[in-house]
């Protein structure tokens, strides 16, 4: 992973982290504070149903409390208790209660649907804004026995005879001395309660508050629902828990099956629960709004971060991308390479130290260029005037030479006969000296020649190379008592000619220095490395000792004497010189009396 | 003692555990119970079907037995005598046997309003009681299971001071056919059970209900013997604890009580057994007390209502006609 890569991820890691984390704090936040929010308002919701429907009843009970108290409707009372009913002083009480004070009291909608005067002995309807509920008896009504003593309210209860769900409030009508004269019942029109609970106390489309007696009974309809009341059960956990006499707020099914929000409080004095519900789907839709926000916002941060750390890290790497490609250039030799920027910042004094380094680099390269190019001139100008001194002593010694050679023949053809041993011995040495001094002036010439010569590369089978030269080097008769055998030799581009006396001078040491061995074993290998093609001649020799290795390719140096094996000395230098000029190398391995092997090297 | 106060919270459940497993007696087998039902299989029994077949008998390792209700049977005697160990009879019928010294108990109150209702054509101009004086009257019976019907029209005319002698009555038909063809003019019925049938044919009728003119019962109730009582009180209340987990469920839905109904009733018209049931449902739940509660009130009302009437044989302890033993132990004393 490159640095930038590496930058921006870091980078990217280290912001989104704590993005994320302050994203993951205020989602949490703010879905507790909405959580709370909403329960609070379930909870503040009953509260004010709760204080609601106590107000509701209280009302009601005030108002029949303040009918039972009107003189009128007290005397009224008493003359139906203790009148004759056919007398007229009955009938006139009976139709003043009930055209003027209790029907008054009744409305279309809403309150009381009927109040009535009830006998106190026998619990009989006296007088009653219906007239159908004349003469009925609530001797057995629970509002009927409490109402003669106290005001009271009967829970919501099913009256069979009223084919309903109904509700009394009762309170005694009782004289100036507080003698019970009647019992003033007043039924409630339930449509009220149902009203007072289904209002919607907020904007929740699915909020809604009923009440549920202890036998599960819905007592209201519930808002999604109709027919419930007194004949549908209804068994979550919050009016199990309601019921059980406990208020609080928990999440669960509501009777629908729906997940639920519900507030649900114990109301003793009516022995009901009453339970204020909102759909989760609704109470969550703000958290969830919150949800799509603070994701936007997060998503929408880490997006800016991790271009920021991009741009960023591409600020930082640049440059270094820059210096990197300079040094490249510079490593190639490009010295006018520049990667300095204008920034202020470390990086840039660091691509401005590297330039001033390369403008440095540049001037010391160009001065020492210049000293070699000097040196080289001057080198090659001693070179070619030791070259043309050597050249020409070598040309100039070979025509003295020729006329000591030729002198000499004539003294010992001619002047033979008045030579004695001695004179024809000392003509003879002088003509031999002649000779061999003309071979080494050859040898200087040839290895003159090999370092001024082009060299003109082709691909040559180093194989038949090595094999014809040992051809060329021996005799039938003699080949017979040397081993020579060329195990692998691989092709190699080189100057022919000039390899050629490589393989002259290596195959022909090797058969000199092998020629006392009753049976001479010469091998010559090949074999590509990595960058070279290595040759090698070996041969069980007379060997040399290591210590004098580095004096091998020495011209004119010798390990041996002329008289144990014949030569110039110049061989070895040859072979060294032919390698070097092909760019390649040599060397030697060698132990005295057990051979030597002979390695040259080529590039490829 | 302060160490063994603070155990007391953790020991409690455990005894009561044990104390409860002690009385199941899990591998005993099962208590085989009678149940003498007030009349034929019908959904006005629908609470016993439900524990039946919910299991609610079983897991109290009790196997029942119901047998339906006939004309002229003495339900009083076959639960005090055998073979029944457990009836279904109206609040009238104990009182009035119990005056006759007979040992039957009721432990709960099913129906806690009586059913009874009288019915005239909505034409008639029968609207109230004293509508009734001159009028054919369909409600004398000789059954002892139905003794409910006149025995609560004589208190309502006795309470309103009608005389009965002004009406013809004439005996009552359980398919109602004398009040269909016009020979009579009104006719005693059960709101769960006639009622539905004519409101299924489509009549129009006035109703006048005997507990609106003081005539207010109790209807089927839960009874025992004294002799059962005594001698084997848990299978009471394991007995009285299923029946009623079957009452709460069948008035809960009753709609899904419809189905195991019909299992056992005669008439097997599905819509019939759910009307039926629906108009229970007031009758079982008023929407006061918990199902089967009764009150000492109402106990002494019925039967001064019958003692005024000269319809016991001799005064009676009236608390002895009924015990609230077990539904006090069931639902916790105190409760209502």
């Amino acid at each position: 992973m490159n640095l930038r890569s590496r930058i921006t991820r870091w980078f990217a890691l280290l912001a989104i982290i704590p993005v994320v984390i302050v994203g993951f704090l205020a989602y949490y936040t703010g879905r507790q504070s909405i959580e709370q929010a909403e329960i609070n308002h379930l909870v503040s919701t009953n509260l004010l149903k709760s204080s609601e429907l106590t107000r509701w009843i209280e009302g009601n009970q005030l108002r029949v409390e303040d009918l039972a108290q009107r003189p009128l409707v007290v005397q009224h009372s008493a003359a139906l208790a203790t009148y004759d009913p056919a007398s007229p002083a009955y009938d006139n009480a009976r139709l003043s209660l009930e055209y003027d004070h209790l029907r008054p009291r009744i409305k279309p909608v809403g309150g009381f649907i009927e109040i009535s005067v009830i006998s106190p002995d026998s619990g009989i309807v006296l007088v009653s804004s219906d007239d159908m509920q004349e003469g009925k008896y609530h001797a057995n009504q629970r509002f009927y026995m409490e109402g003669k003593t106290h005001t009271y309210t009967q829970g919501v209860f099913y009256s069979l005879p009223l084919q309903q769900t109904t509700m009394f409030v009762s309170t005694p009508i009782s004289d100036r001395n507080k003698n019970l004269v009647a019992v003033l019942a007043g039924r409630l029109d339930l449509r009220d309660l149902s009203l007072i609970m289904s209002a919607q106390s907020g904007l929740r489309l699915t909020e809604k508050t009923y009440l549920v007696n202890k036998s599960n009974f819905f007592v209201t309809e519930p808002s999604f629902g109709e027919g419930f009341t007194l004949k549908k059960t209804v068994r979550t956990e919050g009016v199990k828990a309601g019921l059980s006499g406990s208020d609080g707020v928990g999440f669960y099914e509501d009777y629908r099956n729906v997940s639920v929000i519900g507030a649900y409080k114990w109301l003793p004095e009516y022995n009901m629960c009453l339970i204020t519900e909102v759909d989760q789907s609704e109470a969550f839709a703000r958290i969830d709004a919150m949800t799509v926000t603070i994701v936007t916002i997060v998503s929408l941060l880490a997006l800016i971060v991790v271009v920021a750390s991009f741009l960023l890290a591409r600020t930082i790497t640049q440059p270094l991308a820059r210096l990197v490609a300079g040094a490249a250039a510079i490593g190639r030799g490009n010295l006018d390479q520049r990667v300095g920027t204008e920034a202020r910042d470390e990086i840039g004094e660091l691509s401005r130290a590297f330039d001033r380094m390369a403008m440095e680099l540049k001037g010391a390269t160009a001065s020492i260029e210049r000293r070699i190019r000097e040196r080289t001139a001057q080198l090659e100008a001693a070179n070619q005037e030791l070259e043309a001194f050597s050249y020409s002593v070598s040309h100039d010694l070979r025509a003295p030479l020729r006329a000591i050679d030729g002198y000499s023949r004539i003294l010992l053809d001619e002047y033979q006969p008045q030579l004695d041993a001695e004179g024809k011995r000392v003509c003879s040495v002088i003509s031999d000296s002649a000779h061999k001094m003309s071979g080494l002036i050859d040898d200087l010439l040839t290895f003159s020649r090999l370092g001024r010569s082009a060299i003109n590369p082709s691909k040559i089978d180093m194989e038949t190379l090595a094999n014809s030269v040992f051809q060329e080097l021996t005799t039938p008769q003699g080949r017979k008592r040397i081993n020579f055998k060329v195990d692998s030799a691989p092709p190699v581009i080189g100057d022919p000619a000039l390899l050629q006396q490589v393989w002259v001078n290596l195959i022909s040491n090797a058969l000199k220095f092998s020629s006392r061995q009753k049976r001479a074993v010469i091998r010559v290998h090949g074999e590509y490395t990595e960058n070279e093609a290595v040759y090698s001649v070996q041969d069980n020799g007379v060997g040399f000792d290591m210590q004098y290795a580095h004096k091998l390719f020495g011209v004119f140096q010798r390990l041996h004497s002329v008289s144990e094996f014949e030569g110039n000395g110049v061989g070895l230098a040859l072979v060294q010189r032919v390698v070097n000029r092909h760019g390649g190398r040599v060397w030697a391995e060698g132990e005295t009396g057990k051979g030597a092997t002979f390695y040259f090297a080529l590039p490829l | 003692m302060k160490f063994m106060r603070s155990l007391f919270p953790f020991l409690l459940p455990v005894v009561l555990l044990l104390s409860w497993q002690c009385q199941l007696k899990p591998g005993q087998p099962p208590d085989e119970v009678t149940l003498q039902l007030k009349g034929i299989h019908q959904a006005q029994f629908a609470g016993f079907y439900l524990a039946q077949e919910k299991g609610y008998y079983s897991q109290e390792n009790i196997r029942v037995t119901f047998l339906e209700g006939e004309k002229d049977l003495a339900i009083v005697q076959r639960v005090v005598y055998g073979p029944a160990d457990f009836g279904v009879i109206a609040p009238e019928s104990i009182l009035m046997a119990r005056s006759q010294g007979q040992t039957v108990k009721a432990i709960a109150a099913i129906y806690r309003q009586s059913p009874i209702v009288y019915v005239a054509m909505s034409d008639s101009g029968i609207v109230r009681p004293r509508d009734f004086l001159g009028k054919t009257v369909a409600t004398l019976d000789a059954s002892r299971s139905q003794q409910d019907l006149q025995v609560q029209f004589y208190i309502m005319l006795k309470r309103l001071g009608l005389d009965v002698s002004t009406m013809k009555l004439i005996a009552w038909d359980p398919v109602y056919t004398t009040f269909y063809d016009g020979e009579a003019d009104i006719t005693s019925c059960y709101s769960n059970i006639g009622l539905i049938e004519m409101k299924q044919k489509g009549l129009k009728l006035n109703l006048i209900w005997p507990s609106d003119y003081g005539a207010y019962f109790y209807s089927d109730m839960v009874v025992t013997s004294d002799r059962l009582i005594a001698e084997n009180p848990g299978l009471v209340t394991r007995f009285l604890r299923a029946t009623l987990r079957g009452w709460q469920d069948a008035i809960e839905d009753y709609q899904q009580a419809v189905p195991v109904i019909l299992k056992y009733a005669r008439n097997k018209d599905p819509q019939l057994q759910a009307a039926m049931m629906e108009s229970q449902l007031p009758l079982v739940h008023t929407g006061e007390d918990h199902i089967g509660w009764m009150r000492a009130e109402d106990w002494q009302a019925m039967y001064k209502l019958l003692q005024d009437n000269d319809l016991l044989t001799k005064p009676l302890d009236v608390n002895l006609s009924y015990t609230m033993r077990f539904l006090e132990e069931i639902y916790g004393r105190g409760a209502r």
